[in-house]
């Protein structure tokens, strides 16, 4: 299995999926169509987890993104969670930036949707 | 050239609205999402350099972003009235104003869900959005259903609407989102 990496756009985030369980969504996500963005995210995921993963770390920087991403994200947190009652470690941390208390705001409301918990971690970005 | 009237008095009256008046961006015409990143990013950039809190210039763009999808995605196509969105400072609030024309259809739709939503308070807004984030689908157009109630919780209900009949087949809709420059922790 190989590492999924997907270059950032102007509208689209940078996806880093290793097969060490480092995962990374960085940067802004308003992609036209959703769907078939993400789609290739899920899919490494539902091949990854046939591996029997130990670990998996997943990190959140989003500058920005749109309510159709923010429920795309919802779902790859529930999706994780299935993972985690198989038996691996799933820890996901939510970073924004110093201060900015609507993207923390945000971070939560993805955390109790899901019902994923999330470790945040405040940064001075820029 | 600019045959709208609802853009021109709403740029109007922007120019009337005082000495401390700045202009940020008016866009006047197809949106696509090239154009709603790029404009959020000038956006970004003028706050930043207004000194800004974070957590407003964040505001700003969760709320501008779901504005002008919306317009991009709702937009009557057989429209002559093109959609418009600016963004002014006015006594140090952020004034983002938008005006895009709906069919008939879409503005029976889009009447009930503002009645429904500006009726709420801020508590029962913000968990119909919960709700809407864990269950509903996305549309195959890539709506989330979420938009308008994104902009109303986000601006702590700053928002107000106008929905004006200009054919027997079509509406203008307008929006006027109003962010203090407070910090308010919800």
């Amino acid at each position: 299995m190989e590492n999924l990496i997907i270059g950032k756009t102007s509208t689209t985030p940078q996806i880093n999926l290793e097969t060490s369980g480092s995962l990374l969504i960085k940067g802004v996500s308003t992609p036209g169509d959703v769907h078939t963005f993400f789609q290739p995210v899920f899919g490494w995921l539902e091949d990854y987890k046939y591996t029997k993963p130990s670990q998996i770390n997943l990190v959140l920087d989003i500058d920005y993104l749109n309510t159709a991403s923010s429920k795309v994200i919802v779902q790859l947190l529930v999706a994780l969670n299935k993972i985690k009652l198989e038996g691996t470690s799933v820890n996901v941390t939510w970073r924004y930036d110093e201060g900015d208390e609507d993207m923390l705001e945000l971070g939560k409301d993805l955390e109790f949707t899901s019902n994923t918990p999330i470790v945040y971690v405040d940064v001075k970005k820029n | 050239m600019v045959n709208n009237q609802f853009v021109k008095d709403t740029v109007n009256k922007a120019l009337e609205s005082g000495e401390n008046y700045s202009d940020v961006l008016v866009l006047y015409g197809s949106m696509n999402q090239e154009v709603v990143n790029a404009s959020l990013r000038i956006i970004e950039n003028k706050l930043e350099g207004l000194k800004f809190p974070k957590t407003l210039i964040s505001r700003s763009k969760l709320i501008g972003v779901e504005i002008m999808e919306n317009i991009h995605k709702h937009q009557s196509r057989s429209s002559t009235m093109s959609p418009y969105f600016q963004v002014v400072l006015n006594n140090g609030s952020l004034c983002m104003s938008s005006g895009n024309s709906v069919s008939l259809d879409n503005y029976s739709v889009l009447n009930e869900k503002l009645t429904s939503y500006e009726g709420m308070t801020l508590d029962e807004l913000k968990e119909l959005y919960l709700g809407k984030l864990s269950n509903e689908e996305i549309s195959e157009s890539g709506n989330a259903g979420l938009g308008l109630i994104t902009i109303l919780n986000r601006s702590n209900k700053g928002a107000k609407h106008e929905l004006i009949k200009v054919s027997e087949s079509e509406y203008f809709f307008k929006l006027e989102v109003n962010l203090n420059n407070t910090v308010v922790v919800r």
